[in-house]
């Protein structure tokens, strides 16, 4: 069927051709295309937190036996565009005592990291956007930067409780990453790369001519990473049962309390993108990326699967949210520090013996 | 008289300036977890609680006074107003002292109407603990579950009863305000059937979800000698162990007729004050059922003048309400109003245990064991 | 890209670096200095890439910026006290560290030109994780191993200093 990642490609070889042919240096060529590849890039991420917004409303709501929005557009589907137009219209507000610069630093510095992170991700056969040697490793680098917009967002409002938000979360995001590293490095253990498009594609396959041969699929280490890599990803994110920084019982809203208008939203906005880029990150990991399964090979393009397999982590996520009550901080910690961290030393010793006995 | 009284100022009851060691927090009066204008200072030592005054009175409206001056049908719109999520047992609480006084016997098919309707209030009561509850300790769902569907469908047939949807003032004195609608009683039997399945969503969603075990199970723990030393009463008392029902132990109404468990807990902890809450709930069901079965047509209102004197004397009526044991006690001078009346309200008497259960618990469990004790300001301030 | 493109990128990044690393040093309120740091070693980051190192690019990131200064910060709200929010990063002998400063500067670049004479190469950039894995668990191993032994020294030692005396 259509396969977007080859259309796109021969799109910009005859837009880069075009500009050659009118004389622009081959440099600038390549600079435009890459910058209205950026672009294009920047747009869905931007996009993406939107259709999030509605998903989360529209589920929570089914869960809770209500309807969710139902006025703007039909079915609501315009409420958060609505929304977004709402938070730009109104007033900046600066608190008195808050540090302006920095106010005004955290959240683009939370939401920045967010747009490149895409990079490396492939969204199907031929839609990396930049197939980074060091994918893996590129996105858990650069997404720990938001942590610090976080720790800005806490410290600029010039507010106790934004302040503690904003330490908690920054101690539960340090804590996070670490087992959340770990749960991956099986997976590049055994396929031995970092790129996020090569182990996509290396999981494309059956076992038998049916089971897919998916990394979620490995005995017992599949299993392991994958649960650990989840786990991990809601508390990086943020979300229930770990969305201590932002608790509404104890914190009113954590390190974002402050923020109003614009600024909230990009808050807003970076914290959506990360769920849909954990949810990315686990179908390139886990789930064999763009590969299909029960239907015969061909029906649905491989960005089709990809971006399935990703909605449905969404909604994992999502079901998480509404189902689950929080933790205490002390027995999250716990729980990060004594049972997932020893969890993923075991699985990747665990996958060494493997790995050595493949190589056998 | 020369005798000046000053008013007790906050920073006599509370010092203002921090404790030598710790810190001072005040949760409340508006604080999301407090359920109402309830203000708690805590002094803590790093993350422990080391003293806990409860700060009452935001919200006190002087009811017993009120009653002084209004005759004895009056007083019931008062009663409605004090535990506002239970005002069914409220009224019938008011009705039952009065009863006393007067020795009116009470048509039987009203004794099942004020049975269904009060076990449906504690359910809808309990609805409501178990929904806030849940957002204690940060689940959403289980709050627009319990609180915005079940408790809704018990308003509804309790507005097709009386009109209103939280201050019924549906029991009477002598019986109730006016029988039921055409196919009330179906409704219930409907409702009640579907309820079960509805509680047995609430154990998967709720009850024994691993988290909330964890936040709850053996955090504020409170024993039985504790809970009577405090005058404790209701699901909290049953938590400790100690089997005390006033249903049981001073039956009033014809819950003697009524086959039903008292159930209770081993330690007294969070998620025991929560279970034993939701297993009262299993208990109500099977009881409506059981009136529902037996109720027949008849009388609802006892043959009573329009305007009549109660006699000089002093009568008590209790009950046993969603929150605890609610009490009446009047004295009256043969006049149209009573001479005085005093109200035993469970969640003021149950709010003052806080000064020692909060005590050695870290800060995070504040909200879990303050939500578990299930209090209602209206009642608290009266 | 070619020569003209990644030097035109490299200056940029120099610019930046030399701004950030000095408001680093002057800036008088230490929560600004940290911040700049964080800018000034994210354009570090930035450089390696620029030289063809990617995973020490990514490394950069993860460990200094995303742990690291995240950590500082964390000290510097924890013990936050009026008077560290403005404080002259200079005391009296500025002149002499000046000078010792520009010394070592000095040296260092010599000695960079002396020894380093290769420049990166241009063109694409090759990927440099897996030849750097073989290194540090081949052929460097044991100074490897014995950096790891060095940290693990230091937290034990920070867990010790760190308890209460009465625990």
């Amino acid at each position: 069927m259509f396969e977007l990642g080859p259309a796109l490609h021969h799109a910009f070889e005859l837009l880069r051709g075009f500009a050659v042919s009118h004389g622009m240096s081959r440099d600038a060529a390549l600079l435009l295309s890459k910058i209205i590849q950026a672009n294009i890039l920047v747009l869905g991420v931007a996009v993406i937190p939107m259709v999030l917004v509605y998903a989360e409303r529209k589920v929570s709501a089914f869960m809770q036996a209500r309807l969710g929005p139902m006025h703007v557009g039909p079915w609501g589907i315009l409420q958060t565009f609505a929304d977004g137009v709402k938070l730009m219209l109104k007033e900046d507000v600066v608190p008195a005592g808050a540090d302006k610069w920095v106010h005004f630093l955290a959240p683009v510095v939370a939401v920045a990291p967010v747009f490149v992170c895409f990079a490396p991700v492939p969204f199907g056969q031929g839609l990396t956007p930049v197939d980074l040697d060091t994918g893996v490793l590129f996105i858990f680098a650069v997404s720990g930067v938001s942590t610090i917009g976080i720790l800005l967002g806490g410290w600029g409002s010039g507010n106790k409780f934004s302040m503690l938000g904003g330490l908690r979360a920054a101690a539960q995001l340090l804590s996070y990453e670490i087992p959340r590293v770990l749960s991956v490095i099986p997976v590049l253990m055994w396929y031995g790369s970092m790129s996020l498009g090569t182990i996509a594609l290396a999981q494309h396959g059956r076992w038998l001519g049916i089971l897919p041969k998916w990394f979620i699929f490995y005995p017992v280490i599949g299993q392991i990473a994958f649960l650990i890599f989840l786990i991990s990803s809601v508390a990086e994110t943020n979300r229930t049962p770990f969305d201590i920084p932002e608790a509404e019982s104890e914190l009113v809203a954590g390190f974002h309390t402050e923020f109003s208008g614009l600024k909230f939203a990009l808050f807003f906005l970076a914290e959506y993108a990360y769920v849909f880029l954990a949810s990315a990150m686990g179908t390139a990991l886990f789930l064999g990326g763009g590969d299909g399964f029960l239907l015969p090979n061909g029906i649905l393009p491989s960005w089709i699967w990809f971006l399935l397999k990703t909605f449905a982590l969404v909604f994992l996520f999502l079901w998480f949210r509404w189902t689950y009550p929080r933790l205490r901080i002390d027995r999250l910690m716990q729980f990060c520090w004594k049972f997932l961290m020893p969890w993923s030393f075991v699985n990747i010793a665990l996958t060494g013996l493997l790995v050595l006995v493949r190589q056998r | 008289m020369s005798q000046t009284t000053t008013p007790a100022s906050a920073a006599d009851v509370f010092p203002q300036a921090p404790p030598e060691k710790g810190m001072f927090i005040s949760l409340g009066p508006q604080h999301p977890s407090t359920h109402g204008v309830l203000r708690v200072a805590i002094t803590v030592d790093g993350e422990t609680v080391t003293s806990a005054q409860p700060d009452i009175g935001y919200l006190h409206r002087a009811t017993e006074k009120l009653a002084e001056k209004r005759t004895y049908p009056q007083i019931i719109v008062l009663t409605d107003r004090l535990d506002y999520l239970a005002a069914m047992t409220n009224n019938w609480s008011y009705c039952l002292a009065v009863e006393k006084m007067l020795a009116v016997p009470i048509p039987e098919r009203a004794e099942y109407l004020r049975i269904i309707v009060g076990e449906l209030q504690r359910i809808a009561s309990h609805c409501v603990f178990l929904g806030t509850y849940g957002i204690d300790i940060g689940a959403y769902t289980p709050f627009l579950v319990a609180f915005g569907r079940e408790r809704e469908r018990i308003l509804d047939l309790f507005e097709e009863l009386c009109g209103a949807r939280l201050t019924y003032n549906y029991i009477r004195i002598g019986g109730v305000m006016a029988d039921t609608p055409a196919g009330w009683e179906k409704k219930v039997r409907e409702f009640v059937k579907e309820m079960w399945g509805h509680i047995q969503e609430y154990d998967t969603l709720l009850t024994y979800n691993p988290i909330f075990m964890d936040r709850t199970q053996n955090i504020g723990l409170m024993t039985p000698e504790m809970a009577v030393a405090w005058g404790i009463t209701g699901p909290n008392l049953r938590a400790t162990g100690f089997r005390a029902d006033v249903r049981k132990d001073d039956p009033y109404s014809l819950y003697p007729q009524l086959k039903f468990d008292i159930p209770v807990g081993k330690q007294g902890d969070c998620w025991e004050r929560y279970q034993v809450r939701v297993s009262e709930m299993r208990e109500s069901l099977k009881m409506i059922e059981q009136c529902l079965d037996r109720i027949q047509p008849g009388e609802w209102m006892a043959k009573l003048p329009k305007v009549y004197r109660v006699p000089a004397g002093e009568g008590y009526g209790h009950l046993e309400a969603p929150r605890g044991d609610l009490g009446f006690y009047i004295i009256s001078d043969g006049s149209p109003s009573p001479y005085r009346m005093h109200i035993r309200a469970p969640s003021f008497i149950n709010l003052q245990v806080l000064q020692q259960l909060l005590k050695g618990w870290k800060v995070a469990d504040v909200v879990a064991i303050l939500g578990s004790v299930d209090i209602v300001l209206g009642e608290v301030d009266r | 890209m070619s020569p003209s493109l990644s030097s035109l990128v490299f200056y940029a990044f120099s610019a930046m670096l030399v701004v950030t690393a000095v408001g680093v040093v002057t800036l008088r309120n230490v929560f600004y200095s940290a911040v700049s740091l964080v800018a000034a070693l994210t354009i570090v980051a930035g450089l390696f890439v620029l030289l063809g190192a990617d995973f020490l690019g990514a490394a950069q990131v993860l460990v200094y910026v995303g742990g690291i200064l995240i950590i500082m910060l964390f000290v510097i709200m924890l013990s936050q006290q009026p008077r560290d929010l403005l404080q002259r990063q200079t005391n009296d002998q500025w002149i002499a560290g000046l000078f010792f400063a520009l010394t070592i500067g000095v040296s260092l670049v010599r000695a960079f030109t002396y020894f380093v004479s290769q420049t990166p190469p241009d063109g694409d950039i090759a990927p440099t994780s897996a030849s750097l894995g073989r290194l540090l668990l081949g052929e460097m191993l044991l100074p490897f191993e014995a950096v790891s032994l060095i940290l693990l020294a230091a937290l034990v030692g920070a867990v010790v200093f760190g308890q209460e005396k009465n625990a």
